[in-house]
């Protein structure tokens, strides 16, 4: 399944684009505002830097593996004893994370928009959608992402250009007062959000690579890192640094003061049908990826039939992961370091080991 | 009986055998004539299908002094009987030389056909008002007259086991990618159909996916839309007892082009292809965007109109989303009555379908004012688009998302969506992807897609369909 497809640079960045823009505009304000206050811009920028880091690792290790996927690679530089768990933990992973989105966009759903509609309803639909299109492969995914790409930045893009006249760029003052460290406390944070491109490892050698995929790559970052700052400042510049930190979904609050022609107003409902497509983008290259990990260390030959199943799993285990939103927002801010882990630091080591891999076997 | 039986030498054994072939058939006409130098020839036709002024012609021609007879248009000769046989049924007259134990098929095919007349499913305000009609020598003719190219290739063929149908495959040579050219031919081949009913029948043959909603293949009765198809490297197959061409490859989006765009100034065409793209969307989502904003998000309504929504409804006992079928399918009912009743009735029809559907429904209480506005926006906006089979899968689709709009509101619209963009990428025509060019993207063909370029910037092909060649003329400053 996927063994032969390509995907174009373009495509690969509206699927890492779409993929952390998402999750990351929506509940990433209201935490990084909670560490940074008016300077959580700072934070931003700082985690973005990082997450260039973050992504030029898995750059690097395609480039010494070729055709190789991130699991394959943990497989070949640990060997089957030492790389095997690793290589499950990481595929445990990413289908974790899979869940942990599916999850938090049901509950967002239902709070944000219609709360008489049980959760598993969206869990559920959700699982559908994104297994239907892992069936189809990563090139259906890409060809989807490219078309979601520009409806969904052009809202967001509208969202924060018609708010315009209630802007108050004096709530950003005073710039960085309390020094450079001290918002870097929800570095971790940050870095996490970011840290979310970590399925590109999985998609790399799928891309058609050219001499201009390490500037889509970048190119990519660099589209993440405008809309999530876009969405922190417009925060903060709109409801101000303390309000922005005790709403739950602050990007929704903003969408709340849209007003047009004095009438029209309340767009939070419609609006919110660009999460669904970033969502449905997210978990479903997520899923992609857990199949793909999956396949790779039990070898499966056909992965494909291991599809709806594991959109059961995702169900059952979105369902049962945390008891409610309170939860899921905690467990983001408090574990940030186990996302950081296997989308840094893991991949970090699994670098170390195959440079030294690769100088030994040169030395010898 | 074999399949190749010889041309007898023994007339009567000749006439005996083709009757046999040709079932004794009572339009069958056998004489016995004697060209000027030349032996006995039996002539063979059918009655009503050779034109009697061509074979009034081809006898005199054959008395004349040189006794020989001219190559005289679409002959050739036969070795067998069977072929003889084939050819009649064709509309050939066959000479048939026992001396020799030769023959000569000569096309004398005149059958009465319509003749040429504008397109009743695609008329045009500015622009040629011809269309094809059922004889595909005569659309081959038209085509020729609109495309005098000698790059034009014309391929023939026959189809059905049974009916023996002549097809035409057109495609330009140095242009059409030889590659698609060679797929068309082996997909064609493979045909097994006993009879071709229409050109349908061969677009079910042909496609990628037979089993899918979407159609992979367009059909027009226009022969500017077909040499347009043509001249950006797509190809076209003419059907023998049919006005419609089938032209392929074919993306979901070019189902918002009309020839007619290109009759009319960049301006006009490019603003009434974007109100055509509205249409689509609003044809699809309109009523499933009432249903859940009635249903789920009142919020998004100014109070006013809210307020007067409520109003109109409160005397209505059903739910937004029984009304929205209610009146989508009573459309439907109307449409497709429209399509088939009698023209003498027609007027009757439209005042009970205005009266019942409209007035009437709405003071008994069983749909809305605004419902009625809805479904009759959704219907007007669906007439904007050209006949093509998108259309009728755009009001199927409507159901579905008014459906889903019905379960989970707007999310359900999006979830809608997703699935169907998530399907269509999935598909491909000829190799082509379906949602070529929004996915994969490629600007300049897009923006050939949404507006219309001006003639003379209207200079590069399609890189779509793979064409040979990459532009129709180079820009001289």
């Amino acid at each position: 399944m996927d063994k032969h497809t390509v995907i174009s640079n373009r495509q690969m960045l509206a699927i890492v684009a779409l993929a952390t823009v998402g999750t990351s505009s929506l509940y990433a304000p209201a935490t990084l505002v909670h560490y940074g206050g008016r300077d959580a811009w700072y934070l931003v920028l700082m985690g973005g830097a990082i997450g260039i880091i973050n992504v030029s690792v898995f750059v690097w290790l395609n480039r010494l593996y070729p055709g190789r996927n991130y699991i394959s690679v943990i497989l070949l530089v640990f060997g089957r004893w030492i790389g095997g768990p690793l290589a499950l933990m990481s595929t445990l992973f990413y289908i974790d994370v899979g869940t942990w989105v599916l999850r938090e966009f049901s509950q967002f759903f239902v709070i944000a928009l219609e709360p008489t509609i049980p959760i598993v309803w969206y869990l559920i639909v959700g699982a559908l959608m994104c297994g239907y299109a892992v069936r189809l492969g990563i090139e259906v995914i890409a060809r989807v992402s490219e078309i979601i790409f520009f409806i969904t930045m052009a809202a967001f893009i509208a969202i924060y250009s018609v708010l315009i006249n209630q802007y108050h760029p004096e709530y950003l003052l005073p710039v960085l007062e309390h020094g450079l460290l001290h918002p870097l406390k929800g570095l971790m944070l940050s870095v996490s959000w970011f840290g979310d491109v970590m399925f590109i490892s999985m998609i790399l050698n799928h891309v058609r690579q050219t001499k201009q995929t390490p500037y889509y790559i970048a190119g990519a970052m660099g589209v993440i890192l405008f809309i999530l700052l876009l969405a922190v400042v417009t925060c903060i510049v709109v409801l101000g640094a303390e309000a922005t930190s005790t709403f739950t979904y602050p990007s929704i609050s903003l969408i709340q003061n849209i007003s047009l022609f004095r009438n029209i107003e309340r767009f939070d409902a419609a609006l919110v049908a660009v999460w669904v497509m970033s969502a449905f983008v997210k978990i479903t290259v997520y899923f992609w990826a857990g199949l793909q990990a999956l396949s790779t260390v039990f070898r499966l030959r056909h992965p494909g039939r291991f599809v709806w199943p594991l959109a059961g799993a995702f169900v059952i285990s979105s369902q049962y992961k945390a008891w409610g939103l309170i939860e899921i927002s905690n467990f983001y801010d408090q574990y940030a370091w186990y996302f950081v882990l296997f989308q840094l630091g893991l991949p970090m080591l699994v670098l170390l080991a195959a440079l030294a891999r690769g100088k030994l076997s040169a030395a010898s | 009986m074999s399949n190749h039986t010889p041309i007898s030498h023994n007339s009567e054994h000749n006439k005996a055998l083709l009757q046999e072939m040709l079932q004794h058939a009572g339009d069958l006409i056998i004489s016995e004539i004697h060209p000027h130098k030349q032996g006995a020839a039996t002539v063979c036709y059918l009655d009503g299908l050779s034109d009697p002024m061509k074979l009034e012609q081809m006898l005199l021609l054959l008395q004349n002094e040189e006794g020989m007879l001219a190559p005289f248009r679409q002959s050739q000769p036969i070795d067998t009987l069977e072929e003889a046989a084939d050819l009649i049924a064709g509309g050939y007259a066959v000479l048939l030389y026992a001396h020799s134990g030769s023959g000569l098929a000569i096309h004398t095919l005149g059958l009465q056909l319509r003749s040429v007349d504008e397109p009743t499913s695609e008329s045009v305000l500015k622009g040629p008002r011809s269309g094809f009609t059922e004889s595909l020598q005569n659309n081959i003719a038209l085509l020729r007259y609109h495309f005098s190219s000698p790059h034009l290739k014309v391929e023939f063929r026959k189809l059905g086991t049974l009916s023996r149908t002549n097809i035409a495959i057109l495609s330009v040579a140095g242009l059409t990618n030889p590659k698609l050219v060679k797929e068309l031919h082996k997909r064609i081949d493979e045909i097994q159909a006993d009879s071709i009913l229409g050109s349908n029948t061969i677009e079910e043959w042909i496609t990628d996916n037979p089993y899918t909603l979407f159609p992979l293949t367009e059909t027009t009765e226009r022969p500017d839309r077909v040499i347009g198809a043509l001249r950006d490297g797509r190809m076209a197959v003419v059907v023998q007892g049919t006005p419609f061409a089938i032209l392929l490859p074919f993306t979901f989006l070019q189902a918002f082009q009309v020839s007619e765009d290109y009759y009319w100034s960049y301006y006009v065409s490019s603003s009434i292809r974007l109100l055509r793209l509205m249409c689509g969307l609003l044809g699809m989502f309109l009523p499933a965007f009432y249903v859940a904003t009635v249903t789920f998000h009142h919020e998004l309504l100014p109070t006013p109109l809210l307020q007067s929504i409520a109003a109109a409804k409160e005397p209505v006992p059903f739910p937004a989303v029984v009304e929205s079928f209610a009146m989508m399918i009573a459309f439907e009912i109307m449409r497709e009555a429209g399509v088939r009743m009698p023209r003498q009735v027609g007027q009757a029809v439209s005042i009970v379908g205005a009266l019942i559907l409209g007035q009437a429904a709405v003071q008994a209480g069983i749909v809305s004012p605004i419902m009625v506005i809805v479904a009759a926006l959704t219907g007007i906006c669906t007439f904007t688009l050209p006949p093509t089979d998108v259309n009728y899968v755009i009001r199927i689709l409507q159901f579905a998302m008014t459906l889903l709009a019905s379960m989970l509101g707007y999310v359900g619209i999006m979830a809608g969506f997703i699935m169907l963009i998530t399907y269509m990428s999935s598909l491909r025509s000829f190799g082509i992807p379906y949602l070529s060019p929004a996915a994969p993207f490629s600007f300049a063909n897009l923006t050939d897609v949404i507006i219309r370029r001006p003639h003379p910037y209207d200079n590069k092909l399609p890189s779509l369909f793979r064409p040979l060649v990459k532009w129709r003329f180079r820009r001289q400053r």
